[in-house]
């Protein structure tokens, strides 16, 4: 501490400290019997160890001018100085522990029990803060992480969102450009000829139901998820409804020269579900097959079989086959898989999400099996008995033995 | 002389339209259905310009517009870029990558008409 100039700022405060430090060291003065041996040259350097060795030579200095000593080479290491330089110790590692520290340098008695217990005390005590601390930081760095993990999910969903927005504007595009286009050459030239004209307005017509379809499939993926859609649960016949489903793509499966085969068994049990919606699903997976598959080579089987508790249908096909990457993707929504033939996804990603959707719903599964390079196997089952996932359960379940 | 335009979509009833269109007004048309064979019409037989979409298959129409634009023998090729993605980062892609225009799908008719009788200095 300079005594020439003012006081800078960190010397006023800690003169402050100081004075604070005589305060406690006089209130404890008549109580202390000094029975040890102390070196002022032992203290010092242990004090500077822990509090600084500047601050530990102004802080002796400081205590020597009060005795009116002019330097800490006067000073003499009596109990009062002990206690001071112990009482300086405290505020870095702890009362008890300054003590034991100073003792060991004063050559004093040795502990009692119930300094020993204060030790054991305190350090229990830093150590519980020390495990607190460690717990309290763990759980943040948990928490961050799952923050950062939170945000990369919500960007990734942010992504998939624009290029769905941004393949669903493509497929919307496309059959309005011909339509209008089209309708833009009939309106130019009214003296078109027949043929022309009348193959013309085909175009238009089937364009016109490409969009259609495209509008109620996102109609109805938005219902399904919102929980708005209309299910009406009956006994369902599947050989009929793969047979249907069959001849519904037949004229499909012709155009793109790709041979189309049922296997039904005789007979199998109904089950509980709704009709249409398992349609649906045979139309998904039978078109997606035929889309998939080469031109004049490709085949498409379709099994259908009564399991132990469920009715199973397979629709294999001869394609190119879905990676184990692609597989664990293509039943979320807006993801699809580009088409080696064509090179670019066609529809809306949409058709394996819902066709899942509503499986899952009548308590079956929808799944895929596949080696790349030799077709794929999607399959689906239904179970029997009835056994519906129905979150309304608005219709009531019919017995076991009604359902056979 | 008659002016030779390349239509380069996979969408077939959108060709047929482009085709008819273009035949109408005196082209000579040719087409491709991906963005390898449009190179390969390109390399056979020069067009005057291309009718260019942007999602074909094998190359995109991107990497097709960027192959013509480094080709010395092409730089007089027009390019006309078709989108249907109708996004803004698309057409200044395109616009970057050397096209000359860019149309969004669904187009009028009479606007191509117009569009591609400017780049070839024809009169409307």
């Amino acid at each position: 501490m300079s005594l020439a100039g003012r006081p800078s700022a960190a010397e006023t405060g800690q003169a402050t400290l100081f004075v604070d430090v005589f305060k406690r060291t006089r209130g404890a003065e008549g109580s202390r019997v000094w029975r040890g041996s102390a070196r002022v040259d032992e203290l010092l350097p242990l004090i500077g160890r822990f509090i600084g060795p500047e601050r530990a030579r102004d802080a002796f200095l400081a205590y020597a001018r009060s005795r009116g000593l002019s330097s800490i080479a006067d000073l003499r290491a009596d109990a009062e100085l002990v206690h001071y330089a112990e009482t300086l110790l405290a505020g870095a590692i702890g009362a008890a522990s300054a003590r034991v520290m100073v003792a060991s340098v004063a050559q004093e008695e040795p502990l009692g029990l119930d300094e020993v217990m204060n030790i054991l005390d305190e350090a229990s005590q830093v150590r519980a803060y020390s495990v607190q601390l460690e717990e309290k930081s763990r759980a943040l760095e948990a928490a961050s992480a799952e923050l950062r993990a939170a945000n990369e999910r919500l960007k990734e969903l942010d992504r998939m969102k624009d290029d769905f927005m941004s393949t669903v504007t493509h497929e919307l595009r496309t059959p309005l450009t011909s339509i209008r286009a089209f309708s833009e050459l009939l309106l130019d030239d009214p003296r078109m000829d027949l043929s022309e004209r009348e193959r013309f307005l085909g175009i238009i017509s089937k364009e016109t139901e490409r969009l259609t379809r495209l509008i109620n499939q996102m109609l109805d993926m938005a219902k399904i998820e919102s929980g708005n859609a209309e299910w009406h649960t009956e006994e369902v016949d599947m050989r009929a409804v793969v047979r249907e489903s069959v001849d519904a793509t037949a004229q499909l499966y012709q155009e793109s020269s790709v041979t189309l085969d049922a296997d039904l068994p005789e007979s199998v049990p109904v089950v509980l579900a709704d009709r249409d919606r398992l349609i649906q699903v045979m139309l998904n997976l039978l078109s997606n097959a035929v889309k998939f598959c080469e031109p004049g080579r490709g085949q498409v089987a379709v099994k259908l079989r009564n399991e132990q508790d469920c009715l199973r249908v397979d629709v294999r096909d001869n394609g190119p086959g879905v990676s184990a990457e692609d597989q664990a993707v293509i039943f979320e929504r807006f993801r699809q898989v580009s088409n080696p033939h064509t090179g670019k996804p066609r529809g809306t990603g949409l058709g394996l999400p819902i066709s899942r959707q509503i499986v899952e719903r009548f308590g079956g599964r929808l799944w895929v099996e596949s080696v790349p390079g030799r077709g794929a196997c999607f399959s689906f089952t239904i179970p029997l008995h009835g056994r519906q996932h129905d979150r309304q359960s608005a219709e009531p379940e019919l017995e076991a033995g009604k359902t056979r | 002389m008659q002016k030779k335009i390349l239509i380069a979509d996979d969408e077939p009833n959108i060709v047929i339209s482009l085709e008819y269109l273009m035949r109408r007004e005196g082209f000579e048309v040719a087409v491709a259905t991906d963005g390898e064979a449009a190179l390969q019409a390109m390399a056979a037989r020069p067009p005057d310009l291309i009718l260019l979409d942007i999602m074909l298959p094998k190359k995109d129409g991107f990497e097709v517009c960027q192959q013509i634009r480094a080709n010395p023998d092409w730089q007089q090729v027009k390019v006309v870029m078709l989108t249907a993605k109708g996004r803004e980062s698309e057409v200044a892609k395109g616009m970057a990558l050397g096209a000359d225009a860019y149309m969004t799908k669904p187009f009028s008719t009479r606007e191509l008409v117009a569009q591609v009788k400017q780049l070839l200095a024809l009169p409307r």
